[in-house]
């Protein structure tokens, strides 16, 4: 009697569940991972191309960029110049995973040990995710979003509602709190609280400044910056604070900050979230193999697609565009496991704390604890930089050339190590922008910093016009400082008229 | 854990559509802008394909800070190193051509980086194309006063008159509320019962005693209890609920009485090059298109006219040869006639479109101008005159029928003279005969 679980390449919903049965079977009893329940759904390229322009997300408000993106894709699709992914994965409870139906049966298989139990495990057990999103809440506070942006377009007209929506999506990437955890609320209470806020701001916006006592006045002028703090996010400053939007246009800025923060730990989790998944897809099958439940044709299927799913092009590979994440992590994290497991010499002086650990507890401890920068910076071992070939480079601007300082030898493997996790920190990859001063007591300027890094500088021309962004939600004079250090590098100001606000032509 | 598998191929698709749609609404000028650029060069009749449109990128941009790549140190980790070692130098790529991890957008072929390319649907293009035109100055005819309503079938509705019950929608969602209520199966009650008479069949001729001491007692009675579960499960769900009607849903739609004919009338005589004739024949085409797509009820005539003037259908208009000199009235006459027999002014908008070089006979630009402003104009709501070919000197280098045409709309408001001397020509005059009176470009 055969243990087969499925043969031929075609899969229908039986063989599906088995192999759903079958992998739950490894990922939780073997490997003893802890997932959401899963939601499997089948969907066709179409409903593929729809996932991908609402940011992966099952539903989403209407805007027109989404439109952008979505007849982008479609267009690069139908022309060849782009694959699909066979799967997209939502961190929502229960976790909902979107299989394509032209996979094969293999390409299923692959795909639901990849996202259903390896993405999964991720996302309800690193600290990030954990911290900082509710998948609770996701899909209701999406629908909610959506309901409430149809409502303003009808209330107040698209225009302007898209008008506030770009604005907001400008600064999204500095609309996150990077420090202070967000409280999770459900959809329901969200709804109650918008209500509530929304009537509570209005009542406030007129008598704010009529009932302000005189004495209090001349206090306010001793303290010579406000806010007190730097605000890191800009779209929560501006719906507080901001003089010129109106009650709905301020809901629309918590909208658009509070789904920039749901991704937030996406992009800080890539390389481990990737690699991760990919360990639970290689272990899986292995396992699966080995006790004869699926058969060489299958394996054969399965090394293929593993194998152009985790190639690594060399740098001067014309297809190379920087480390691929799922064959960085997969590296590190199968690095780790044999550290663990059958430690050599370098490994006893490199990971004395891992050595002879059981690697199931060793890698759940990493997943659960550990983002891209930190993970690479703690085990990213000798011999995954010998096998990639690492090397570092110097680069100065106003040099010709190109310094090679470092190679996969003893001198450069920790130097190679810290450069390779510095460039995963999230200052390196969206600049750090912060509200310092808002005078609100005079001429109302704003006043953002930002916080160069490296020295780099921001890009002039986009600089620019996210500026005319801010200064419409803003309503008054914007300036944006980049210091490096204590050196001044540019000053940006918005070159708009005053008192522009939203409703007034875009200034490019 | 509850693992589910969902299949979702049947979902409706298109849920992309509400935000290509405000896509396609914010470039929309310039998408016009390309429409404008590629209509010269290729033939408008194409249906069914779709369009490809190319536009500038500026005002779809979605800015956000970035990184300047030329600027600050960085240290830059990469894999495959082959022969480096420390101290290397490498010579940086010219004109800041990054390499590796650039973020330069794959271009589409021919297509420049601040543009972007995508196609559009002929409905799409169709709707833009002949946004905010209108044939100008219609009026229903006949009995002005009385609106006449059509009603249209429009969906479903939750309440409505009984007479219009969809049984077909009501009983799916009875049928699909009874199942998700789990509502016990009628044949499942019914082999119950049969499976008692068996029994019953089975206890005649016995004793109470007896009956109660055998096997198939206990199993009499947990029959019974099932049965009356299932009843009363049963009848607690009802079969049809007031929740599961449907309605056949209508609605009112006005229904226009206003009805107009379009006159095509064009010069296919030899003074007209094979140019002219392309000219001529591509506005035609735009204004069929534009005529066919946006009125329901609006007849078309076709005149060809060299000295004599003949109506011929859409596909010989567009596609016949023909030679010889030119009288113009011949078609005015011809036009007349077909008024006379087919269209009562009374009840007819009327409108002309004629196209020509700007020759005629002579002796003729008397009579016309006698059959156009004592039988035409005065019954026609719009006149366009499109005169076709290049201009030299500031004069026309064809003929002088466009000075007639001048002289008549010191007396007629409702004539239109216009110039076309390249297919560039076409759609910006084209829009500005039909131009929706009052609205701006």
């Amino acid at each position: 009697m055969s243990n087969l679980i499925y043969t031929g390449s075609s899969w229908n919903f039986d063989k599906l569940y088995r192999m759903m049965d079958a992998c739950e079977e490894i990922a939780v009893n073997d490997m003893g991972l802890d997932c959401f329940p899963n939601q499997i759904e089948i969907i066709t390229v179409e409903q593929m191309l729809d996932a991908y322009s609402s940011v992966g997300m099952p539903l989403m408000y209407n805007h027109w960029s989404f439109g952008k993106s979505f007849i982008g894709n479609k267009q690069q699709y139908s022309r060849g110049e782009m694959g699909l992914a066979y799967e997209l994965v939502i961190n929502s409870n229960p976790c909902i995973n979107y299989l394509m139906e032209e996979n094969s049966m293999t390409t299923q298989s692959l795909v639901i040990a990849h996202a259903a139990f390896g993405h999964n495990h991720f996302f309800k057990n690193n600290y990030l995710f954990k911290q900082w999103t509710s998948p609770d809440a996701i899909v209701d506070y999406l629908l909610f979003a959506k309901r409430y942006i149809r409502e303003c377009e009808e209330k107040y007209g698209v225009e302007i509602v898209e008008e506030t929506l770009d604005a907001c999506h400008a600064i999204q990437y500095q609309s996150i709190n990077k420090y202070k955890r967000p409280n999770k609320i459900s959809a329901r209470e969200e709804m109650e609280q918008q209500r509530t806020r929304s009537e509570y701001l209005q009542s406030q916006v007129n008598d704010l400044w009529r009932t302000l006592p005189e004495t209090k006045k001349e206090e306010k002028k001793e303290e010579k910056t406000w806010p007190s703090e730097p605000e890191e996010n800009l779209l929560y400053f501006l719906e507080k604070h901001s003089p010129v939007l109106t009650s709905w246009q301020r809901e629309m800025c918590r909208i658009v900050r509070r789904v920039a923060q749901y991704f937030y730990p996406q992009y800080q989790t890539k390389v481990m979230n990737e690699g991760f998944a990919s360990f639970t897809h290689h272990y899986i099958f292995n396992k699966l193999y080995d006790e004869g439940k699926v058969d060489d044709g299958a394996m054969l299927e399965f090394f293929k697609l593993h194998s152009s799913v985790l190639y690594q092009p060399s740098f001067d590979s014309p297809n190379y565009s920087g480390f691929n994440p799922y064959a960085l992590g997969f590296a590190i994290l199968k690095d780790i496991q044999r550290v663990c497991s059958e430690p050599d010499e370098e490994d006893k002086h490199w990971f004395p704390h891992l050595v002879d650990t059981d690697w199931r507890i060793t890698i759940k401890d990493i997943v659960a604890n550990y983002r891209d920068e930190s993970a690479i910076l703690q085990f990213l071992g000798p011999k995954v930089i010998r096998d990639q070939g690492m090397f570092n480079l110097h680069d100065e601007v106003h040099y010709d050339d190109y310094r090679v300082t470092s190679i996969h030898n003893d001198r450069g493997y920790k130097n190679i190590r810290k450069s390779l996790s510095s460039s995963y920190e999230t200052a390196a990859m969206i600049p750090d922008i912060q509200i310092t001063n808002a005078d609100i007591t005079g001429n109302r300027d704003l006043t953002l910093l930002h916080e160069s890094y490296k020295g780099k500088r921001l890009d002039e021309k986009t600089a620019n016009q996210v500026l005319s962004h801010v200064q419409k939600l803003w309503g008054y004079k914007v300036k944006l400082y980049t210091m490096h250090g204590d050196t001044l590098l540019d000053v940006y100001e918005c070159k708009q008229e005053s008192n522009s606000k939203v409703g007034s032509d875009i200034l490019i | 854990m509850a693992n589910t598998i969902i299949d979702r191929r049947k979902n409706p698709g298109s849920k992309s559509s509400d935000n290509r749609q405000k896509f396609i609404k914010r470039t929309k000028k310039e998408i016009r802008k390309s429409i404008h650029d590629t209509l010269g060069k290729r033939s408008i009749k194409g249906s069914g394909d779709a369009q490809d449109v190319v536009i500038n990128r500026k005002g779809i941009d979605e800015p956000q800070f970035n990184h300047n790549p030329q600027s600050g140190s960085r240290d830059i980790v990469l894999p495959g190193n082959k022969d480096f070692v420390e101290g290397d130098l490498l010579q940086k790529p010219k004109s800041g051509q990054g390499q590796g991890g650039g973020e330069g957008e794959a271009s589409n072929e021919g297509i420049g980086e601040d543009e972007f390319g995508f196609a559009l649907s002929n409905d799409e293009f169709v709707n833009i194309l002949f946004e905010d035109l209108e044939l100008p100055h219609m009026i229903s005819k006949e009995n002005k006063a009385v609106e006449r309503f059509e009603l249209t079938r429009s969906g479903y509705t939750n309440d409505g008159n009984p007479s219009q019950m969809n049984l077909e929608k009501s009983m799916v969602n009875s049928l699909g509320r009874k199942i998700a209520l789990k509502t016990p199966k009628l044949k499942k009650i019914k082999e119950l019962e049969e499976e008692l008479a068996n029994l019953d069949k089975f206890f005649y001729k016995t004793t109470k005693e007896q009956k109660e001491a055998t096997e198939e007692w206990v199993r009499y009675q947990e029959i019974e209890e099932e049965i009356r579960k299932l009843r009363i499960r049963a009848n607690a769900i009802s079969f049809v609920d007031p929740v599961d009607l449907r309605y056949n849903n209508f609605s009112k739609k006005p229904a226009p009485i206003s009805q107009a004919v379009v006159f095509f009338v064009m010069d296919v005589s030899a003074s007209m090059t094979q140019d002219h004739k392309d000219l001529a024949k591509r506005f035609f085409m735009l204004l069929n298109l534009f005529v066919s797509r946006k009125y329901k009820r609006v007849d078309c005539v076709f005149i060809r006219h060299h000295i004599l003037a003949t109506e011929c259908d859409e596909h010989d208009f567009f596609n016949n040869k023909e030679n010889g000199g030119t009288i113009v009235s011949s078609a005015f006459k011809l036009a007349k006639e077909i008024i006379d027999d087919r269209y009562s002014p009374n009840e007819w908008n009327l409108y002309f479109s004629q196209a020509s070089d700007g020759d005629n006979w002579d002796n003729d630009n008397e009579e016309l101008l006698q059959v156009l402003s004592n039988d035409i104009l005065p019954i026609t709501q719009y006149f366009s005159y499109i005169q076709v070919g290049t201009k030299r000197h500031g004069y026309y280098n064809s003929g002088n029928l466009l000075q007639e045409y001048i002289k008549l709309q010191a007396n007629h408001k409702n004539i239109i003279t216009k110039h076309i001397e390249d297919t560039f020509d076409i759609y910006p005059v084209f829009r500005e005969i039909f131009k929706i009176k009052g609205k701006n470009e």
